[in-house]
């Protein structure tokens, strides 16, 4: 049982600390990452993910606690690891002088086993690019000709420290497809992003880093049903209306007028149960209330909560520590 | 799936391209040091014309010598038959006595006349005294200054560290301060491999250079043929070394640009302190003992064995042995310090 477990997690992290002076930049992180799923790893600017993704890729050693990766400490720097982790890391420059085929070639040599230069090219649409010289790529294109380099080799476990930055709406989409097939053929991906929409679509769960702590770790679903469960509805009413009567319905928490217009206004309320608040106002003949809509939280309302430390910090460990135990 | 082409050949192509397909540096690294020559080669041949007197001691080769300086515009050769002058200093209102004994040819030339020294050397060649059988000295002993010949070694000397420091340590600065070195470092590249895969298309680059450099040496009589393998060994180890050099500077750095500025003012002091500019005897003595520490001094000494033999000091073993030790502690230390990336734990 244990056995089963042990394998199916791929990176462990335990209390990992990291103090630059007096700055703790990462204070007693602890997570898992299981086998073929993909971790998203949340945070504002400043919150310690690079920091993290540095010690569990072995360019920079904790403080103190514990980094397992794959069964090594990534701070020895296996070349067992190295081949069976690709990271792609927020900035970096390839040579200038290859074409992105020479490129892809290159970094081919590197592994053993390794996808088609061709098919990965294609995979990142750089198809059309092969013999163009790196510099005079696009940012965008330079980002997925990274992208094709850190896939190429196989990996078991994909880092990607926010892959999507720079990339436009059709571009975005293909990273996606290159994540969802690292899923499918039961590879591993760590990501790093700013975009909730990209989280919530790919990750199968995430934790958000706020100054250096975990402050929640957990499938977006469950984060958004627990800590986002307030809806907004919102409403047009004739200027004028009273809405003091607003305040005293059940599980109403804030009032605010958003726009006033051509007469009209625009109002929108916060609620813990959007249902019951919207059937009150659509029955309210004193507020003739006009374009009701109603929506639910999502996992940038939980980001931004968790971020300004707002309400439940949460972690999912309990859980996995049962079951490791 | 695939086989795989070996990481180290896909590496030794990816430098070459990215040294020959940047033109600033195949600048740096090729043509800056062959331009530096080619000034010195022009300013010498400049210095070559004019009208010049010159006695030819009685012996055997007498005639064949004068006739063959009689051949060279400006040159008007006279038999001597009175006391040597050589060994007083006095040249008798000669611009240049030639001396023949033994089958070796000895010159004392006015210092101020270094001009007639590339037609003597030529006439000298044709007349069966090639290099290794001529000797230049100036009425008080010393060694004439030859604009070519001291062209040659510093020309050889900024080929080398151009090399080495432009065309090796800036590239490798430079590809930390992009993140490429922290990407390769997250590889399974390995670092010896990746160091090693920068040695071959520069070592290739010094063997065009030293092979430009000696048939210049070769035709313009500075050096027998024969003698070129040998200063092949000597620029081989000499370049050996720089790169050592070289990638020591680029352990740690990630600033190319302050790079390039303190190794723009480093290839100069090197080649005073190294006797290039100026010979050691002429300077003060703390200049001479900081150049008896420089493993530079000891290269230049080494290229004067075959291109200016009077103006070395040291035995040619002494110089090979002080390149290697260098190469080795420079080797040593860049091996222990280079890092992917300046975080990088160990």
């Amino acid at each position: 049982m244990q056995s089963g477990i042990c394998d199916s997690i791929v990176a462990s992290l335990g209390d990992l600390s990291k103090h630059y002076g007096s700055r703790k930049a990462l204070n007693a992180v602890s997570f898992d990452i299981r086998k073929g799923e993909v971790f998203g790893l949340l945070g504002p600017n400043g919150a310690g993910k690079t920091t993290l993704l540095e010690c569990l890729t072995g360019l920079r050693r904790p403080t103190s606690g514990s980094v397992q990766v794959l069964g090594h400490d990534p701070g020895s720097r296996a070349p067992e690891l190295r081949r069976l982790m690709a990271v792609q890391p927020q900035e970096a420059a390839l040579f200038p002088q290859l074409s992105v085929r020479e490129t892809v070639d290159l970094w081919a040599s590197f592994y053993g086993n390794h996808d088609p230069v061709d098919e990965v090219l294609e995979r990142v649409g750089l198809a059309g690019e092969a013999s163009q010289r790196v510099k005079a790529l696009s940012g965008g294109q330079a980002r997925r000709l990274l992208l094709a380099v850190t896939v190429i080799g196989r990996p078991r476990l994909l880092v990607l420290d926010e892959p999507a930055a720079g990339l436009d709406p059709q571009a975005k989409e293909r990273l996606w497809d290159v994540i969802r097939k690292q899923r499918e053929d039961g590879g591993t991906v760590l990501l790093t992003t700013h975009d909730m929409n990209e989280a919530a679509e790919l990750c199968d769960r995430v934790a958000v880093l706020v100054d250096g702590r975990i402050a929640a770790c957990d499938t977006p679903a469950r984060l958004v049903s627990e800590l986002a469960s307030t809806s907004t509805v919102t409403f047009t009413t004739p200027a004028g209306t009273d809405l003091g009567p607003l305040h005293a319905l059940p599980g109403v928490t804030v009032v605010e007028v958003a726009r006033e217009a051509d007469g009209r206004r625009t109002v929108q309320l916060r609620t813990t149960d959007g249902d019951l608040t919207l059937r009150r106002i659509a029955a309210d003949d004193q507020l003739a209330a006009a374009d009701l809509q109603v929506s639910r939280g999502g996992l940038d309302t939980v980001f931004r909560s968790l971020a300004t430390g707002g309400p439940g910090r949460r972690e999912e460990a309990p859980i996995r520590k049962e079951e490791k135990e | 799936m695939n086989a795989a082409p070996s990481a180290l050949r896909e590496m030794v192509k990816t430098n070459a391209r990215e040294l020959f397909r940047d033109g600033k540096t195949a600048f740096f690294t090729v043509l800056f040091p062959l331009l530096f020559l080619a000034m010195f080669l022009g300013l010498g041949t400049l210095s070559a014309g004019g009208s010049y007197r010159i006695a030819v001691v009685d012996s055997a080769e007498q005639q064949a010598v004068v006739s063959s300086l009689m051949q060279v515009d400006g040159f008007h050769a006279e038999t001597w038959t009175g006391t040597q002058p050589l060994s007083a200093g006095d040249l008798g209102g000669y611009d240049a006595v030639v001396a023949v004994s033994g089958g070796q040819a000895r010159v004392v030339v006015d210092a101020s006349r270094f001009g007639a020294l590339k037609g003597l050397r030529s006439a000298l060649a044709d007349s069966g005294f090639d290099s290794s059988r001529t000797d230049f000295r100036t009425p008080d002993g010393g060694v004439p200054f030859d604009p070519l010949k001291a062209a040659l070694p510093t020309g050889l000397l900024m080929a080398l560290m151009s090399t080495a420091f432009f065309g090796t340590a800036t590239p490798l600065i430079a590809m930390r301060a992009r993140g490429t070195l922290r990407l390769l470092g997250t590889t399974p590249l390995g670092r010896l491999t990746f160091i090693v895969a920068q040695a071959p298309v520069r070592l290739a680059l010094v063997v065009v250079q030293l092979v430009i450099l000696a048939t210049v040496a070769v035709v313009m009589d500075f050096m027998s043929f024969a003698d070129t393998l040998r200063l092949t060994g000597t620029g081989l180890l000499g370049a050996v070394m720089l790169f050592a050099f070289g990638y020591l500077m680029a352990a740690r750095l990630r600033n190319a640009e302050v790079v390039n500025g303190l190794l723009g003012l480093l290839m100069p002091v090197l080649l005073f302190f190294s006797g290039l500019f100026l010979p050691l005897s002429m300077l003060p003595s703390l200049v001479a003992t900081v150049s008896d520490m420089l493993p530079t001094t000891y290269l230049v000494d080494a290229f004067n064995h075959d291109l200016n033999a009077a103006a070395s000091v040291h035995s040619l073993t002494t110089d090979w042995l002080v390149l290697i030790a260098a190469t080795v502690v420079f080797g040593g230390l860049a091996a222990r310090l280079f890092r992917w990336d300046q975080g990088e734990a160990r």
